[in-house]
């Protein structure tokens, strides 16, 4: 037996990926490493996750695999994982994932296949330049204070809060810390980008719903509203934090983990692959980077995947095992 | 009125109706109608409940399928999102649905099916099984078959693409089908009782009004129909409409007015007919009456001729009989004999005519009583004997067959048969012989009688044959001027014969004469004793010297039953000389009894002859004798050991003869007996109790005379009565010295003999005599006489004229010891 890339020095968390490029090889040399079927890698509706399933796709190919992209929401995408349908989710967000990815992990449905090394966020936004109208900012109190601030001519003098299209307790949060807002629903998060940009050219206060990483933090000075601290008693128990009659009297976990979701079969049907997407691990910066290539630079996702190829060669190439590569 | 009436006949049709009887048109209409609703309507009404049963099984798969509609999206999508919370939800949701027992849910995995979540009662493995709170499966036994099942897949359209999730499985079972219908059936039953029994209602009242209500008005007008009322019967069927009913009214009336004509036709035939039926009838009745008074005074006149006629033949006959026994020289003799055989020529052709009139009327009853047929046929053979020797005709006596010495029956009638049948014989026999013969056999119970009666006479001639049992026929003129008779003998011979359950048969040949076979039943006598021991001769040798045929042949076959060695030497006369013959005859032969008929030509010579031959054996010798005179005297023979025997031989005489001759240690006690008896001289002197004393009751001084004479013959001292109450008073004057028996005559003046005879029993003759013998003398010899002296007390009956013979034997019958036990 070879040994790939984890000597016996290598920390125990490394032994899994052993045993996995164990039955890799073996599985090659059973000569069933490639198929005709494509590998159907899942596109979500933002950049970085776009750029990224392109890169892996990409690498893919190059490893000789069928591959398609399948763009499903983050909804759809847990059961065409569990039912084979798609194979590979490149970010799993803790923050609006958690549940479901646990679940169908516990029902066997779906292995995780790793976590990057970025470290991520999801919360409320605002620009560098509302603490200047709303001083005591990022605490959630100056928020909840000058929220008239944030008022927009339809919204009855209370504040407004952009959301994603992503499933979020805003609405608890808004009523469990009683902080004067009513949600704006967006249906994609460039329609984010676009009340950002309109908000930041006006200098007109606004808090929206923003992630990390993301290119925002790398084009535009910000900071997340510092909610009370998550713990998951606050979901659940009431009387836990400073409104003891409502749930979701906390903010949304920080610096919550990035994982990697395949099919439960593809270590079986694509032995490479999985190692591939095992390997692959991302920095907040290297994300941030990819989804500026678009949502900034204004590249198709296709061009913007050609360009972090390129800026990141060293780094996509290590992924891939030398028992892997084609010729 | 007119309304009562009619109220009347409605309430009389009513309860003709109330009163219909099980079976009634009413009833079996009902019963066939109902019966058919009833079980058209169990058959629709099953065939309804099956159909609803399964309407309501299909409903209930279709509403299990609409729910797969219902809850398959958000299905489709917890099952997509493989969330058990909310499958779970979903799975509890639908058992909130009533028809929804249970749910399973089963996820696809790698082509197999994964349980994900199961409720309420699921198959599982096969089985039927429940899931408890906890989620946990228990078996409960049921059969899966009972379970409706909806499976359905679970797919997801992603992408134009049909994804295959799983399964969810829906159950429902058969008792929610039937919770279901249940309340359907109900109604469904309900609504057949209901209109079953409105349907009878209606046909009830329906049928009532049409049908049984007219029905019943007709049966009652039917009822009323008498033929002798036809005007009252009257028939209105209330009928609103024209159907059949009204025909059959209309009918009926028509019927009602022709069935009246045709009475008053036929009563006034009737009362025609009645009338001369009536008058008939009273010319009948007037017919009848005078018949049967015309009857009576035959009878009575019959009753009286007996008695006028027998009266004065009873007093010659007496005074002759008492005449023939006083000295008399042989002229006065003869005379007498022939005045009394003249008396009973008279006598026998009273008799006759008497007992013809008995037949015509059928008042003739035969009597019943045992009686010696053995002695009874001896005595009328040696009886006739004596009549028949005058005209040169040999009597012979043939019983060498008969197997009955007594029988039962009435030995009177069959004496009378055999007496006109021998005097027949006589009469029309100039010369040979006449023998009778009897032989019996057992038939079942009875015993078959045949007597024949065989003569050499002048025959009769077939054409005749047919006609000579007819009364008052003769074969001709000629032989009625000849002979003489009357011509009732046959007649009466065979009526008596047929009485017997028998008959006569005649063969004849004209010219050598006739044969007439007497056939009767009569019962076998208890007292029926051995008639003689069979083989009593056996081992004596007999030399047997007879010339005729016929009493050589009876006798040899009587002698042959009795075991003797029988020669006959009369056969070898024919065909050598004397002393030829003879010694050719007792050549080498031992003779024990020499039987000779002293009749034979040259017997002296012949017996001297035969004494000669044999001298050195020394045997019997038994001489057949003619009755009327000995031919050979037999001092004159001079022989050691000889004995006679009178013609015709009878069983008794050469019984009592040849076994007296022979070795009498030999005999047994019972035939010794016979012997002894047979020994005793006929007229012997009757040893009659002491003081034996009669009383004579008679009216007729002549047969006070006649009756004295015959009990003194008898040795019986007597007194006379001239009436009853003459005879009472007798009685009582000799309480001293009673009499032993009264003889009473029937018919007398001043007190008759049936109220004497009550007045004795009474007692009016003092105790002594309350039970005194008394024998009816009468010359009442019609028939029905000695019931009605029987009746009145008496014990026994006597007929006058009283013959000697019928006098001694009656009062031998009541007067000696052993007789009266």
């Amino acid at each position: 037996m070879i040994n790939l890339c984890c000597p016996s020095r290598l920390p125990s968390s490394c032994r899994p990926r052993l045993a996995t490029l164990a039955l890799i090889l073996s599985l090659l040399c059973s000569g069933g490493a490639l198929s005709a079927e494509p590998i159907r890698i899942i596109t979500n509706n933002w950049s970085s996750q776009i750029v990224l399933a392109h890169v892996t796709a990409e690498i893919f190919r190059r490893q000789g695999y069928e591959v398609r992209l399948m763009p499903m929401s983050i909804d759809q995408q847990w059961g065409a994982l569990a039912y084979g349908h798609a194979h590979v989710q490149v970010e799993v967000w803790e923050g609006t994932m958690a549940d479901m990815f646990s679940r169908m992990l516990n029902e066997g449905a779906i292995i995780d296949a790793g976590q990057h090394a970025a470290l991520t966020r999801e919360d409320w936004w605002y620009p560098a330049y509302v603490e200047e109208v709303c001083p005591g900012l990022p605490d959630w109190r100056a928020l909840r204070e000058c929220a008239a601030l944030f008022a927009l001519p339809d919204s009855d003098g209370e504040g407004v809060y952009f959301a994603g299209p992503w499933e979020k307790p805003d609405a608890a949060r808004i009523r469990a810390l009683d902080m004067g807002f009513r949600i704006r629903q967006l249906a994609s998060g460039d329609e984010l980008w676009v009340e950002l940009e309109r908000a930041m050219q006006r200098q007109r206060p606004v808090v929206l719903f923003n992630w990390s990483p993301n290119w925002v933090e790398s084009r535009h000075p910000g900071s997340f509203v510092d909610f009370p601290a998550y713990e998951p008693a606050c979901e659940k128990d009431p009387g836990w934090g400073v409104n003891p009659t409502f749930t979701y009297d906390c903010g949304n976990p920080k610096d919550g983990w990035l994982k990697k979701a395949v099919w439960a079969g593809m270590p079986a049907r694509w032995p490479c692959a999985y190692f591939i997407v095992e390997t692959m691990s991302l920095s907040n910066a290297q994300l941030a980077v990819a989804a500026a290539f678009v949502d900034v630079d204004g590249l198709n996702f296709v061009r913007a995947a050609e360009r972090w190829m390129q800026d990141y060669q060293a780094l996509w190439e290590s992924w891939v095992p030398k028992e892997c590569k084609r010729g | 009125m007119a309304d009562n009436e009619a109220n009347n006949e409605a309430d009389k049709a009513s309860q003709s109706e109330k009163q219909a009887v099980p079976g009634s048109l009413s009833q079996q209409l009902m019963r066939v109608v109902f019966g058919l609703y009833c079980l058209v309507a169990l058959v629709v009404t099953s065939v309804h409940m099956v159909q609803e049963y399964r309407h309501t099984h299909e409903a209930v798969q279709r509403e299990l399928a609409s729910y797969q509609q219902i809850f398959g999206s958000v299905l489709t999508r917890a099952m997509w999102d493989l969330d058990r919370d909310r499958l779970t939800d979903i799975a509890d949701g639908l058992l909130q649905v009533p028809i929804i027992t249970g749910v399973s849910i089963d996820r696809l995995r790698q082509g197999k099916a994964q349980a994900m979540v199961h409720r309420g009662t699921v198959i599982y493995k096969d089985e039927v099984q429940m899931v408890d709170g906890a989620g946990n499966l228990q078996t409960i036994g049921q059969e899966p078959g009972t379970l409706l099942v909806h499976r359905f897949p679970i797919v997801f359209d992603v992408e134009d693409t049909q994804i295959n999730l799983g399964t969810a499985t829906l159950y429902s079972s058969s008792d929610v089908v039937f919770e279901r219908v249940r309340l359907g059936f109900t109604f469904l039953i309900v609504n057949a009782l209901i209109k079953g029994v409105a349907l009878w209602m209606i046909f009830l009242w329906v049928s009532k009004r049409m049908l049984l209500r007219p029905l019943a008005r007709l049966t009652q007008s039917l009822k009323k129909l008498h033929f002798d009322k036809l005007e009252d019967c009257e028939i209105d069927l209330d009928l609103k409409q024209r159907n059949e009913l009204s025909v059959i009214e209309e009918s009926f009336q028509k019927a009602l007015t022709a069935l009246r004509a045709a009475y008053e036709e036929i009563t006034q035939l009737n009362t025609g007919l009645v009338q001369q039926v009536e008058a008939r009838t009273q010319e009948l009745t007037e017919a009848q009456t005078l018949a049967s008074a015309s009857m009576q005074a035959k009878n009575d006149f019959l009753g009286k001729m007996s008695h006028e006629l027998r009266t004065p033949m009873h007093g010659v006959m007496g005074m002759l009989s008492l005449l023939e026994n006083e000295q008399l020289s042989a002229e006065q003799f003869r005379k007498v004999r022939l005045a009394k055989a003249s008396a009973e020529s008279l006598l026998a052709l009273i008799n006759d005519v008497l007992d013809f009139s008995r037949m015509e009327s059928n008042r003739l009853v035969l009597e019943q009583h045992d009686f010696d047929l053995v002695r009874l046929v001896s005595e009328l053979s040696e009886q006739n004997a004596w009549r028949a020797e005058e005209k040169n005709i040999e009597v012979v006596l043939d019983l060498a067959e008969l197997n009955h010495h007594w029988l039962f029956g009435d030995a009177g009638r069959l004496r009378q048969i055999l007496e006109i049948l021998i005097d027949n014989a006589i009469k029309f026999t100039d010369s040979g012989h006449i023998m009778l013969s009897a032989a019996s056999r057992d038939v079942g119970a009875r015993v078959m009688l045949t007597l024949s009666l065989e003569d050499t006479g002048i025959g009769i001639a077939p054409l005749h044959v047919q006609d000579i049992f007819s009364p008052f026929m003769q074969v001709d003129a000629g032989s009625t001027r000849k002979y003489g008779g009357t011509g009732l003998g046959l007649s009466i011979a065979q009526r008596l014969a047929q009485l017997m359950q028998g008959d006569i048969q005649l063969h004849s040949v004209p010219g050598k004469g006739s044969r007439f076979e007497v056939c009767v039943y009569l019962s076998s006598s208890k007292r029926d004793e051995k008639l003689y021991s069979s083989q009593v001769l056996q081992g004596r040798s007999i030399l047997l010297v007879v010339d005729r045929q016929a009493s050589q042949q009876a006798l040899m076959r009587q002698l042959k039953v009795w075991g003797a060695e029988v020669h006959n030497l009369s056969t070898i006369l024919l065909e050598r000389s004397p002393s030829e013959r003879i010694e050719a005859i007792i050549q080498g032969h031992h003779y024990d009894v020499v039987l000779l008929d002293t009749a034979i030509n040259n017997c002296e010579v012949l017996m001297a002859l035969l004494k000669h031959h044999l001298r050195k054996q020394n045997p019997e010798w038994v001489l057949l004798q003619s009755s009327r005179s000995f031919t050979v005297s037999l001092t004159d023979l001079a022989l050691d050991s000889v004995s006679t025997i009178a013609k015709p031989a009878t069983p008794d005489d050469l019984f009592r003869t040849l076994v007296a001759m022979g070795d009498c240690d030999e005999l047994d006690s019972e035939e010794s007996l016979l012997v002894e008896e047979s020994l005793l001289p006929e007229h012997r002197k009757i040893k009659w109790p002491a003081k034996t004393r009669i009383l004579v009751v008679e009216d007729n001084v002549v047969n006070q005379h006649v009756a004295k004479g015959l009990l003194d013959n008898l040795g019986l001292p007597c007194d006379m009565a001239d009436d009853g109450r003459q005879a009472i008073a007798q009685l009582c004057a000799n309480a001293d010295e009673p009499y032993s028996l009264v003889l009473m005559d029937c018919q007398m003046p001043v007190l008759d003999g049936y109220d004497t005879t009550r007045a004795i029993r009474n007692g009016e003759a003092g105790e002594a005599y309350r039970d005194i013998t008394i024998v009816a003398l009468t010359a009442n010899a019609m028939e029905g006489d000695k019931g009605r002296c029987l009746d009145m007390g008496m014990n026994d009956y006597l007929s006058k004229p009283l013959e000697p013979d019928t006098l001694r034997v009656t009062l031998e019958r009541w007067l000696l010891p052993s007789h009266v036990s």
